[in-house]
């Protein structure tokens, strides 16, 4: 059988054992405060005009964010145990969708929405983007779900029916509750990832933090200092968000 | 009048996993307060015979009954019903990891009858005192070493109130300090409780002490069955000899 390679596809989330990662982690997240504060403190021009500016950008984007990853979260959820159901159909649709959605780039996906059905059915551009978002990371999503259910030990599904559980009550008490503490870092990789693809939707004219960058470099002409300014944010956030997954992961865990 | 008696019938029960027939028509009877041990070599059907008589496996033909009631593979509430009458412990534990000793036992008196919690926990104390587990009621499984797990695996099998526990090699993961605290919970159970019990098992001393019937199986049929004295000591077919000659 041949051996596979592990490696961080996302954000390093880093773990306890890993005393590089953590070292790497300290490192950037402290120098990005860092330099961000500096800058800001000892050359208020333009930082602080630009901070001001694009503040309103980093509640949008969070604003994103968490809403497409809370409707991917139940649309991923659903889809995922489509994928295990042992009914044909359902089976059928959710491998389906969970196949042609990851095989569209994220951002063809968001033209299309908006532009393509967006103007036939006059949906906003905020909702098209959220939608487009949500249907993309529900698929990847799904796929860590089913995943997730496949990789508990069939023993505990025996188990369950051998005291009298149904099959769906096994999966309800005793197989799903089990699968979420595995699946978190995934979980938490991929609302990472999503944080970072959300800046795609600056192309749809949705004034996240990417696009208050672009609005205040064109008119400025400050494109070096803006875009420094918006990438130290962006690693700020993320690198933030992968010490709370780790820790977060480190309080579910049962492992010992 | 003698059906009472009686808590499972098989009777010509055939089962086929692909291209092998795992059991091939069988008959087995199991009366109340009988311990009966299946032995034989891997392959041979055992884990399927017991695993047809909760309805884990449903069976190709021939008929199962317990405690009166046939196993219907097309009808779910007759299998509902069977697991009902029967508890079962695995090889592997399968225990919860995700919820404590207590609610390993509870949660099946709690969701599946609807008991309170209150008083699942009324019945599942007695249960832990049973195999000497009380004090672990709160850790988690991981915190159990294998012997303790395959004990609290047992007061779980019991708490639905079985009419027969089934035992699917139930020592062969453990190490061998831990073999006999669990050996000895199942003695208990015989001698104490009078439960009837299924047993597949390679503890040949264990079978001969506790057994009233032992069954030896190979390639899906019985080939010798009766008093355990006889049938694993001084077997009379050649089939039989051959294994055991193997194993001890």
């Amino acid at each position: 059988m041949a051996s596979t390679i592990k490696y961080s596809d996302s954000t390093l989330i880093p773990s306890k054992e890993n005393k590089h990662a953590i070292f790497a982690w300290y490192l950037s997240f402290f120098s990005a405060i860092a330099i961000t504060m500096s800058l800001v403190f000892f050359k208020p021009d333009p930082f602080q005009e630009i901070i001001w500016f694009v503040s309103d950008g980093i509640i949008r984007t969070f604003q994103i964010t968490i809403s497409a990853m809370f409707f991917a979260l139940i649309i991923g959820f659903f889809s995922g145990l489509g994928q295990i159901a042992r009914n044909r159909l359902l089976n059928t649709i959710s491998t389906v969708y969970v196949e042609v959605v990851r095989g569209i780039p994220l951002l063809v996906q968001l033209m299309y929405l908006y532009y393509g059905l967006g103007k036939l059915l006059s949906i906003g551009e905020l909702p098209a983007a959220i939608a487009a978002i949500s249907i993309c990371y529900a698929a990847y999503l799904s796929e860590i779900f089913r995943a997730g259910i496949a990789a508990i030990p069939k023993g505990q599904m025996e188990a369950a029916l051998a005291l009298g559980f149904s099959r769906k009550k096994a999966l309800f008490y005793l197989i799903i509750p089990q699968t979420f503490r595995m699946i978190l870092p995934p979980l938490g990789n991929q609302f990472i990832a999503l944080l970072k693809d959300s800046s795609l939707v600056s192309i749809l004219a949705v004034s996240d933090l990417l696009r208050r960058g672009r609005e205040f470099a064109s008119v400025s002409f400050k494109y070096f200092e803006t875009y420094t300014l918006v990438a130290l944010i962006y690693l700020i956030i993320t690198l933030f968000l992968s010490k709370l997954v780790a820790l977060l992961e480190d309080k579910f865990s049962y492992e010992e | 009048m003698k059906n009472n008696n009686i808590i499972v019938t098989m009777e010509n029960v055939s089962k086929r996993f692909s291209s092998v027939l795992a059991l091939d028509k069988v008959n087995l009877q199991v009366r109340k307060a009988q311990v009966v041990v299946i032995v034989g070599p891997s392959g041979s059907g055992k884990s399927t015979l017991l695993r047809c008589i909760n309805g884990l496996e449903l069976v190709d033909s021939g008929t199962v009954q317990i405690n009166g009631q046939y196993i219907d593979s097309h009808n779910q509430t007759s299998i509902y019903t069977a697991r009902e009458h029967t508890g079962m412990v695995f090889q592997q534990f399968n225990l919860f990891p995700h919820i404590k000793v207590i609610d390993n036992i509870t949660l099946a008196l709690r969701k599946v009858k609807k008991i309170p919690k209150k008083q699942a926990e009324e019945i599942a104390i007695p249960l832990l005192k049973k195999v000497f587990l009380l004090d672990k009621k709160n850790v988690y499984p991981n915190e159990l070493s294998g012997g303790q797990k395959q004990r609290v695996a047992i007061a779980r099998a019991l708490a639905v109130n079985p009419s027969i526990m089934l035992f699917d090699e139930p020592t062969s993961a453990l190490d061998p300090e831990m073999i006999k605290e669990v050996l000895d919970v199942m003695n208990d159970l015989a001698e104490k409780d009078n439960m009837t019990m299924v047993i597949v098992s390679h503890e040949m001393g264990f079978a001969r002490s506790i057994a009233n019937l032992a069954v030896f199986m190979d390639q899906g049929k019985i080939i010798e069955s009766g008093n355990p004295e006889i049938v694993l000591y001084n077997p009379q077919k050649e089939r039989t000899k051959k294994f055991l000659e193997h194993i001890i």
